[in-house]
């Protein structure tokens, strides 16, 4: 990987990056020091990195940095911090993306984490589990219970709502 | 494999996350559309799916590196630009040491407060008999005045005048009147008077005994004055309360502490024998 190849890294990768951790811990300034250590990282091992690879990689050290974070108890979850509902989109049903962003806010974290791989960065039950170190197996059973757990949340909020 | 009633969720599933081939698209897609009550079901479940969002990381710019710049810049300056964070010192007790450390704590507070109890105790005593302690008080001073006016001469002429209504004359020649061996006798007619008018400002005459007799007034005074105090502590229940450093606490209300916590860790030590 040269050194235009982990620039254009940069330009491709950091704001998918940054999403999938603030998505996560919901602290921005923390989830800029992931990021920032993922890319510093990268930097350093980047003769060693397929520029092919170079997003996986990138998530893959982002997400053990993110789970190093939250093993020490460092703040997960503070709402002043980081502010969901307003940096979502705004077409369709509003209050139902606020029901399932809460929801997505109540799962584990690895359910959270392969949701949001799923769904923002649309990686395959294979990339995902290489990036996650889960079997492919694992990753379609986590998955699939967590999108079944989102799916009861946003039908219990349609029946009480109408 | 088909796409059926008993394996529509499953395919629901991997349709929505993108996992299946074009083939299998088809196949669901046409369930769908033949059996329209489970187009509600794959509705709900695309509703899952994260909406589209804008995170932006604003500062690229510090991401970028270029190796040139890197070759001039000294390592341990680059570090310095990252944010530090504190070290977190999280002390790795067991539940055991908790145990030991709140069992000491507590043998430590016992001791102290009984040691305080117990003193108090002693004041108590002493101030419960106001009168004994004066006398105690009365005997030490009169022995010291007895000494005292050993030395004196025996021709000193002693005068004493109070203020109020009723004066008090006395004039004693020691040397006339009385033996030199019964300068007690006068000492103690004097402790006696200064008791019963010792609200009364006493003006001596200019004899050698005067300062003496002063003393005397003063020291006497000071035993009232302390006697009165003591009379004060002993209103208080006092064998009630253990001081503990300078927290006054209720005995049985402490006792009933202790008592809990005692069970509570023998209620532990129970359970974990079963």
């Amino acid at each position: 990987m040269t050194e235009k190849d982990y620039n254009n890294c940069v330009d491709e990768n950091a704001d998918g990056v940054f999403r999938f951790i603030v998505k996560n811990i919901r602290h921005t300034e923390d989830a800029r020091d992931i990021v920032q250590t993922a890319f510093e990282k990268l930097w350093v091992n980047r003769n060693s990195v397929d520029p092919f690879k170079a997003k996986s990689y990138l998530f893959t050290v982002a997400y053990h940095q993110m789970i190093d974070h939250i093993r020490k108890g460092k703040k997960i979850t503070t709402t002043d911090s980081y502010d969901e509902v307003n940096n979502s989109s705004t077409q369709g049903n509003h209050e139902l993306k606020q029901v399932l962003l809460r929801a997505i806010n109540e799962l584990n974290p690895t359910q959270k984490s392969l949701v949001l791989l799923k769904d923002y960065e649309g990686y395959s039950y294979q990339e995902i589990g290489e990036i996650m170190n889960l079997s492919e197996s694992q990753v379609k059973v986590y998955l699939h219970r967590a999108r079944l757990l989102l799916k009861n949340k946003l039908s219990h909020f349609e029946k009480v709502s109408a | 494999m088909k796409v059926n009633e008993s394996t529509y969720e499953n395919y629901f599933l991997l349709y929505i996350d993108n996992e299946l081939t074009a083939a299998e698209k088809i196949a669901v897609e046409t369930f769908v559309l033949t059996n329209p009550i489970y187009a509600s079901i794959l509705q709900q479940l695309q509703q899952t799916k994260l909406p589209v969002t804008d995170e932006v990381y604003e500062d690229k710019a510090l991401l970028y590196r270029f190796e040139e710049m890197e070759a001039s810049l000294d390592s341990s300056f680059k570090q310095s630009l990252y944010r530090k964070e504190a070290t977190i010192i999280r002390p790795n007790f067991k539940k055991h040491y908790y145990a030991i450390a709140v069992s000491v704590a507590a043998l430590f507070i016992l001791i102290f407060g009984y040691q305080n109890y117990e003193y108090k105790k002693g004041v108590v005593i002493k101030a419960m008999s106001p009168a004994l302690a004066t006398a105690e008080k009365e005997n030490e001073i009169k022995q010291s005045v007895l000494t005292e006016n050993k030395k004196l001469q025996p021709s000193s002429v002693i005068e004493k005048k109070s203020n109020i209504g009723f004066a008090v004359n006395e004039k004693v020649d020691a040397k006339t009147i009385l033996p030199e061996n019964d300068v007690t006798a006068i000492v103690s007619a004097e402790v006696i008077v200064n008791e019963q008018y010792s609200s009364s400002p006493i003006s001596v005459g200019l004899s050698e005994t005067t300062s003496m007799e002063a003393t005397n007034t003063h020291q006497l005074d000071a035993v009232n004055e302390q006697a009165v105090a003591y009379e004060e502590i002993d209103t208080d229940d006092n064998d009630r309360v253990v001081y503990i450093a300078s927290f006054e606490v209720d005995t049985d209300k402490f006792r009933g502490i202790t008592r809990k916590v005692s069970s509570l860790f023998k209620r532990n030590k129970t359970n974990k024998e079963k």
